[in-house]
């Protein structure tokens, strides 16, 4: 859906997306990474419709994503770290999960 | 006793780092906060580092020398700081999960823009984003749409998203411009504006023709509707006779222009003021930035969407402004070092009311089909709104009470300024009786722990 028209000269590192490792470039956010192998979606909405992100620039909350088991981040404002588990959050993320550090 | 700033800036775009050069430059200390992972806003976006540099023209490399600037004048730049309160002498920010605040004797508010989000029914679908979105992957990622790309809206960046696709081979299925025929009649009323600018209109010209002679453009397209269909989408819309057509897309890109992110300054409870022509509240602020709270200023497209070249000069000139408030320059030299910002910004607000008007929004634009999405994290459609606004609702704080748009966690940034057109249009009330949402803390969604690990006023005396 979107195509890389320009290498950059920085390093590749390795993420995760929904356990599937990725190779990305330093410096990318999360929703940069991501925005290929997710094919756009990156959240369901309550509702359970899909979404992905928007604006790009931390305004519509619609990139929220699992990452590092943290629920509700901005997967926009977020740069991209070696060994990074980043995972789609559907729905209500549960809350539960997080304060029980599982 | 916690360290106390001379400055903090929030916001490492052009105005915020012209206004830190500045500070920084004659001694004061100032702290810059940002939310992104560097400096350059979204206009300059990752320009320092970025896989596109010297690709996309000197409108976006003009940012490099400045951003070096900035990373060399002194000032303490904290990056992936998300402010989320903010009071005359204090502001509070999150930065890797942990909140703190810090103090200062001046604070600037240079948060910028976005682009005003006009709902359409299958606005929320993958594959449809923001046209300033697009720009901003293309810059800090180098990644562009695969094509067939449908761009729909009305605005300068519209004609530039169509000059990059066109430049990077992208196939464009079309061009739906969704200006009134009419705004450039009334645009001419402000033509003496461009000989203070001649060069960047003929800029903007030039784009205006690449886009005319090498895209499939449709003037006056309305009515638009996007769906899905097959492994992609379809947008629908109507052309100026009234007749319904359809164009196949893979990504679709709209944008109805740039208003002020006026969230964080309406926080701070400062005078806003409403731009009838471009449709948006921004702040109220003098030359030098100053607000209605002593202490608070703003500068660049907080206060009014004027572009780099200007934000960069009003921030220089705020700049200048504290130094001479906090005793580091006489009010002679202030105004000696001011001259030459005071002539740009002379020619941006020259030519700022034919471009105003040239891009003005369609009235018809703003008001939601039914069936569209307005609040897209509570999922509440317009024909859901238009029910409790019909029941009886006049703002949109009751609106937000009574049928929860602007509860979810983007916090009505995206839904607010759909929600006052709608109620204005149905009440038949002036736009300007109609503030936004009101702002509360935290200006995003916090973990309840973070605010409790945080260190409290008492700590640190």
């Amino acid at each position: 859906m979107f195509k890389k028209v320009s290498e950059s000269k920085g390093k590749t590192i390795t993420i995760y997306f929904e356990g599937q490792p990725l190779e990305v470039e330093e410096g990318m956010t999360v929703a940069a990474a991501v925005l290929g192998p997710s094919h756009g979606w990156t959240r369901t909405s309550h509702g359970g419709q899909k979404r992905g992100p928007y604006c790009q620039m931390g305004v519509c909350h619609e990139c929220l994503m699992t990452i590092d088991g943290v629920p509700n981040q901005q997967a926009c404002l977020t740069a991209v770290v070696e060994g990074m588990q980043v995972f789609r959050q559907n729905g209500v993320p549960d809350f539960h999960k997080e304060n029980s550090h599982e | 006793m916690s360290k106390v700033w001379d400055v903090i800036i929030v916001g490492a775009g052009p105005a915020g780092m012209s206004a830190a050069i500045e500070t920084a430059g004659h001694g004061l200390s100032t702290l810059v906060v940002d939310r992104q992972t560097e400096p350059g806003g979204q206009i300059y976006r990752s320009v320092g580092s970025s896989p596109m540099s010297g690709k996309l023209g000197s409108d976006y490399a003009d940012g490099l020398p400045l951003v070096k600037r900035f990373l060399q004048c002194g000032a303490q730049f904290e990056a992936g700081a998300n402010v989320w309160d903010i009071a005359p002498d204090r502001v509070y920010y999150s930065q890797q999960g942990k909140s703190q605040f810090v103090r200062a004797r001046q604070v600037l508010l240079a948060t910028g823009a976005m682009e005003r989000p006009v709902p359409l029914p299958g606005w929320t679908l993958p594959g449809v984003m923001g046209s300033g979105a697009s720009d901003v992957l293309l810059k800090s990622a180098g990644l562009l749409p695969e094509g067939p790309v449908v761009l729909c809206g009305n605005g300068p960046l519209i004609l530039q998203a169509a000059v990059h696709l066109s430049h990077f081979k992208v196939p464009v299925a079309g061009v739906l411009l969704t200006g009134r025929l009419g705004n450039a009649m009334r645009a001419m009323k402000h033509a003496s504006g461009i000989l203070a600018r001649p060069g960047y209109f003929l800029h903007g010209m030039n784009m205006a023709a690449k886009t005319f002679l090498g895209q499939k453009c449709v003037l006056g397209a309305q009515d638009v509707s996007i769906r899905e269909s097959g492994q992609g989408l379809s947008v629908s819309f109507a052309t100026r006779s009234g007749k319904r057509k359809s164009l196949a897309a893979s990504t679709v890109l709209l944008h109805e222009g740039v208003v002020s992110e006026s969230r964080i300054t309406r926080l701070a409870r400062l005078r806003h003021a409403w731009d009838q022509t471009q449709r948006y509240w921004h702040v109220d602020a003098d030359m030098w930035g100053q607000t209605s709270a002593p202490g608070l200023r703003t500068a660049g497209d907080t206060v009014t969407v004027r572009g780099a070249l200007a934000a960069r000069a009003e921030g220089s000139l705020v700049g200048l402004d504290i130094c001479r408030e906090l005793g580091r320059l006489p009010l002679a030299e202030r105004d000696r070092e001011a001259r030459p910002f005071l002539r740009t910004i002379r020619r941006c607000k020259a030519l700022q009311p034919f471009l105003d008007e040239y891009f003005a929004p369609t009235p018809a634009m703003l008001q939601p089909h039914p069936d569209a999405i307005v609040c897209r994290c509570e999922e509440l459609t317009a024909r859901d709104l238009s029910e409790a606004i019909r029941g009886g609702c006049y703002s949109p704080d009751g609106l937000k009470a009574q049928a929860r748009p602007g509860m979810g966690t983007c916090q009505g940034r995206v839904c607010g300024q759909a929600v006052v057109e709608m109620i204005a249009d149905a009440q038949g009330m002036p736009l300007e009786n109609l503030p936004l949402y009101t702002a509360q803390p935290p200006l995003f969604p916090l973990r309840l722990g973070e605010l409790i690990e945080m260190p409290s006023p008492s700590d640190l005396l």
